[in-house]
C-alpha cells in the first residue's frame, strides 16, 4: 500500500500520510493528526477496531458501488470513502444538464424549449418506487434542449432537459 | 368449519414470508405468486409452490385477480391471505376469491367496502357513537354563522378551502377574536386559487398522535382488542416508527380507547383483524380517522408484546374456528418497537434508492425479529415498495426497547443500497423521541437535528482506519466480491499478499 493517499470521505478531501499496515495494526496521520487502532477481526467486510483506549468498535465495510465508493455502517451515519482519483467524472456535464437522480419513468415535461427558467423549477416530474419526484433546474437559464419523451423509462443519470446559462 | 390445508399468498417480500412461517408451523402448504422481477426473491423459493405471473405491470400481476384465483385453483388452495396493500383492501377481489369456491383471509366483502369508503364509514363510527374530529361543513357561508360553529367546535380551529389542497385557503384560529380576519384571509386566497371561496371549519389537533387500536372478531360474534400501537412518526403519512404500549396513555386512557375501538368492530359485525385508527389530541381527547380492515405492516410490535401470532389467529378465524384467546387473558407486557428499512436517502430529500443488496445482517441481540423480504444478490428496482425490511424489538422497558432497536440497526446494515438505517438511529436517540414527545409532526420539526450530522473527529478516524485496514485485500480482488463465495476467499490466495503489506 502507498503511504501518501488523497481520500474523500463524504465530501471532504482529506489527505493521509505515513500510512502503516501490519497485519494486527493500522496507522498514519490524517492532516498530520496521528491515529492508531489494533485490527481485532476483518472477516465477510466485518472489521473490529481497537481504539488507544482500548475500546473496540465493530463496523461493516462494503465493497465499492458502481461510482467507486465504499460505506462505512457507522452509528447513525453512512459514511462514504473513495480515493481522490475516484472522484465521480463528468460532473462538468451535470453542470449544463438536469439528469435523472435514479431510475425511473419520465411521467411529464413540464417546460418547452425557449422557456427562461429559474434555479429550483420543475422542469420534470418522474415516476419511480410509486414515488414523483420533481427535477428541478440547477441554475437560471434557458430550456435548449429536451432529450427525452414522456412516458420514457430511464436509467439512472439520463439527460432529461438540457439547460443554458443565462448570466456566469 | 372448513380447514385450510393449502393457503394462496397474494402479495410478495417480506410478509409472504411471515406469512409462509406460521403456515409451516400450523403444517399448512403454502403457495406464492412471484413476477418476472421477484424471481430470486426468497418469498418464491420459501414456498411449497411458487407459480410465476407473467406481465410487467402490477395489473397484470400481483393486481391481476382472475389470474391469482386461476392459479389458486389449479393447485388446490383452498384459501386466499392477501397480506396487506395490493388486494387486501379490495371488496371486488374478497368478491371473487369466495365465489370462486374459496375462503379470503380477511373480513366480508361487504365489511371492506363500508370502512373502506371514507363517508359509509364515518357514518358507521357516528352510529357507533365513535367521536369525530368535530367540524363544521354546511352550505351557510356567512362570517357570523362560521364564527357561531368555529365557537362550537372550540378553539384552536382550522378553516380549510371546500376546494382546496396544497395549504392554499387555510388557516390556523387559536382566538376568537382573531377568526373574522382569519376567514376573510382564507376565503380570499380560496377564491383566488379556486375560485370558489367556499371554506369548513374543523377542530385543530395542535399536537396529534396517531394511535390505532388492534382488533379481532371471530365469525360467532366474539370481539377482542389487542391494545394500541403508537405510529405517530411519520414521513409524508408513511410511518417509519411503530411501538406498543404508546408512551401518552395512561391505563384509563387505553381502556377508553381500545374499548371504543371494540364497540366499532362490534357495531359493523367485524370478521379477522382490524386496525381502528384514531387521531390522539394533547388534552386526551380521541378521534375517529379510518379503519383497516386487513393484518397492518406493524403487527408485528403487537404480537411482541402480548406473545400472540396474528397470522394464525386470522387463518383460524377464517376456518370458521372462535377465537381461542378472551380479553381477559390478554396481557400488555413489556415495550416492542418496529422500524421500517426502506431503500431512500435520506440526505438527498428521500429519493428512492436502487441497486444490489450486497449484505443484510443478522440481529444478535434476544427478542429482535427482523422480517425481511431480501437477500443478498437481490436487485432493488423502482417497480415496487421500498420498505426493505422491519426490525422489530422488545425490552421489558420502552428505553431498553429503544436502545436495543438502535443498537441492531449496527447489525442488520442492507450494505450495497442507500437506506434509512442511520436516519432512524438518529430519530431513536433525538431526546423528544426517548421523552415519548412524539407527535406526527416530529420529523418535519426535527429535520435540523435529524440531518446527517457532521463526522466528528473520531469517528473520522475509525472511519479512515477501517477503510484502510480493508485496502490491502480489497486490491488484491479479495473483499467480499460474491457473498457466497466468502469461505473459501479466506482459504484463497489472495490472502498471502495481505501478510506482506509494509
Amino acid at each position: 500500500m502507498t503511504k501518501e493517499l488523497l481520500i474523500v470521505i463524504d465530501t471532504q478531501s482529506v489527505s493521509l500520510s505515513e500510512i502503516q499496515r501490519t497485519p494486527d495494526k493500522i496507522s498514519g496521520k490524517i492532516a498530520g493528526e496521528p491515529f492508531s487502532y489494533l485490527i481485532v477481526s476483518e472477516k465477510d467486510g466485518w472489521i473490529v477496531l481497537q481504539d488507544e483506549a482500548g475500546q473496540q468498535h465493530r463496523i461493516y465495510l462494503s465493497a465499492t458501488d458502481t461510482k467507486g465508493r465504499r460505506t462505512l455502517m457507522m452509528p447513525c451515519h453512512d459514511v462514504t470513502i473513495c480515493a481522490a482519483s475516484n472522484q465521480r467524472k463528468g460532473s462538468a456535464l451535470a453542470s449544463t444538464t438536469a439528469s435523472s437522480p435514479m431510475p425511473g419513468t419520465v411521467q411529464s415535461i413540464l417546460v418547452k424549449v425557449g422557456a427562461s427558467v429559474k434555479a429550483g423549477d420543475t422542469l420534470a416530474m418522474m415516476e419511480a418506487m410509486k414515488m414523483q419526484i420533481a427535477i428541478p433546474a440547477p441554475f437560471d437559464g434557458i430550456v435548449a434542449e429536451i432529450c427525452v419523451a414522456e412516458g420514457q423509462q430511464v436509467p439512472e443519470a439520463t439527460e432529461l432537459v438540457k439547460i443554458e446559462k443565462t448570466h456566469v | 368449519m372448513k380447514p385450510i390445508r393449502t393457503l394462496l399468498i397474494a402479495n410478495r417480500g417480506e410478509i409472504a414470508l411471515r406469512i409462509i412461517a406460521t403456515c409451516r408451523e400450523m403444517g399448512i402448504r403454502t403457495i406464492t405468486l412471484y413476477s418476472t422481477h421477484d424471481a430470486a426473491l426468497p418469498h418464491r423459493a420459501a414456498a411449497d409452490q411458487s407459480v410465476h405471473l407473467a406481465g410487467e405491470t402490477l395489473a397484470e400481476t400481483y393486481l391481476n385477480m382472475d389470474a391469482i384465483i386461476a392459479i389458486a385453483k389449479q393447485t388446490g388452495a383452498d384459501a386466499i391471505h392477501p397480506g396487506y396493500g395490493f388486494l387486501s383492501e379490495n371488496a371486488a377481489f374478497a368478491r371473487k376469491v369466495v365465489d370462486a369456491g374459496l375462503i379470503f383471509v380477511g373480513p366480508p366483502a361487504d365489511v371492506i367496502a363500508q370502512m373502506g369508503d371514507k363517508i359509509t364509514a364515518r357514518e358507521a363510527a357516528l352510529k357507533a357513537g365513535i367521536p369525530l374530529i368535530p367540524g363544521y361543513n354546511g352550505e351557510k357561508q356567512d362570517a357570523k354563522t362560521l364564527a357561531e360553529e368555529a365557537k362550537k367546535i372550540g378553539f384552536p380551529v382550522i378553516v380549510k378551502a371546500s376546494a382546496g389542497g396544497g395549504g392554499k385557503g387555510m388557516r390556523v384560529v387559536t382566538h376568537p377574536e382573531a377568526f373574522d380576519e382569519a376567514l376573510a384571509q382564507a376565503k380570499g386566497e380560496a377564491k383566488n386559487a379556486f375560485g370558489d371561496d367556499r371554506v369548513f371549519v374543523e377542530k385543530y389537533i395542535t399536537q396529534p398522535r396517531h394511535i390505532e387500536v388492534q382488533v379481532f372478531s371471530d365469525c360467532h360474534g366474539n370481539h377482542i382488542h389487542c391494545f394500541e400501537r403508537e405510529c405517530s412518526i411519520q414521513r409524508r403519512h408513511q410511518k417509519i416508527i411503530e411501538e406498543s404500549p404508546s408512551p401518552a396513555l395512561s391505563p384509563a386512557l387505553r381502556e377508553q380507547i381500545c374499548s371504543t375501538a371494540l364497540n366499532i368492530a362490534s357495531a359493523i359485525g367485524y370478521v379477522g383483524a382490524g386496525t381502528v385508527e384514531f387521531i390522539l389530541d394533547i388534552d386526551g381527547a380521541f378521534y375517529f380517522l379510518e379503519m383497516n380492515t386487513r393484518l397492518q405492516v406493524e403487527h408485528p410490535v403487537t404480537e411482541m408484546v402480548t406473545g400472540l401470532d396474528l397470522v394464525r389467529m386470522q387463518i383460524e378465524v377464517a376456518e370458521g374456528k372462535k377465537l381461542s384467546v378472551t380479553q381477559a387473558g390478554l396481557k400488555l407486557r413489556g415495550h416492542a418497537i418496529e422500524c421500517r428499512i426502506c431503500a431512500e436517502d435520506p440526505d438527498r430529500q428521500f429519493m428512492p434508492a436502487t441497486g444490489t443488496i450486497e449484505m443484510v445482517g443478522h440481529p444478535t441481540l434476544r427478542h429482535v425479529r427482523l422480517e425481511n423480504g431480501y437477500i443478498a444478490g437481490n436487485a432493488i428496482t423502482t417497480h415496487y415498495d421500498p420498505m426493505l425490511a422491519k426490525l422489530i424489538v422488545w425490552g421489558e422497558t420502552r428505553e431498553i426497547a429503544t436502545d436495543k432497536l438502535c443498537q441492531s440497526l449496527q447489525d442488520v446494515v442492507f450494505a450495497g443500497i442507500k437506506t434509512n438505517r442511520s436516519y432512524v438511529q438518529r430519530i431513536l436517540l433525538h431526546p423528544c423521541f426517548i421523552s415519548g414527545e412524539t407527535y406526527t409532526s416530529f420529523v418535519v420539526v426535527h429535520a435540523d437535528a435529524l440531518a446527517v450530522p457532521p463526522l466528528s473527529n473520531a469517528a473520522q478516524k475509525l472511519a479512515i482506519a477501517a477503510y484502510l485496514c480493508a485496502k490491502p485485500r480489497y486490491e488484491a480482488g479479495a473483499y467480499h466480491a460474491a457473498h457466497h463465495q466468502i469461505e473459501s476467499i479466506w482459504l484463497s490466495s489472495a490472502l498471502a499478499g495481505f501478510r506482506n503489506v509494509s
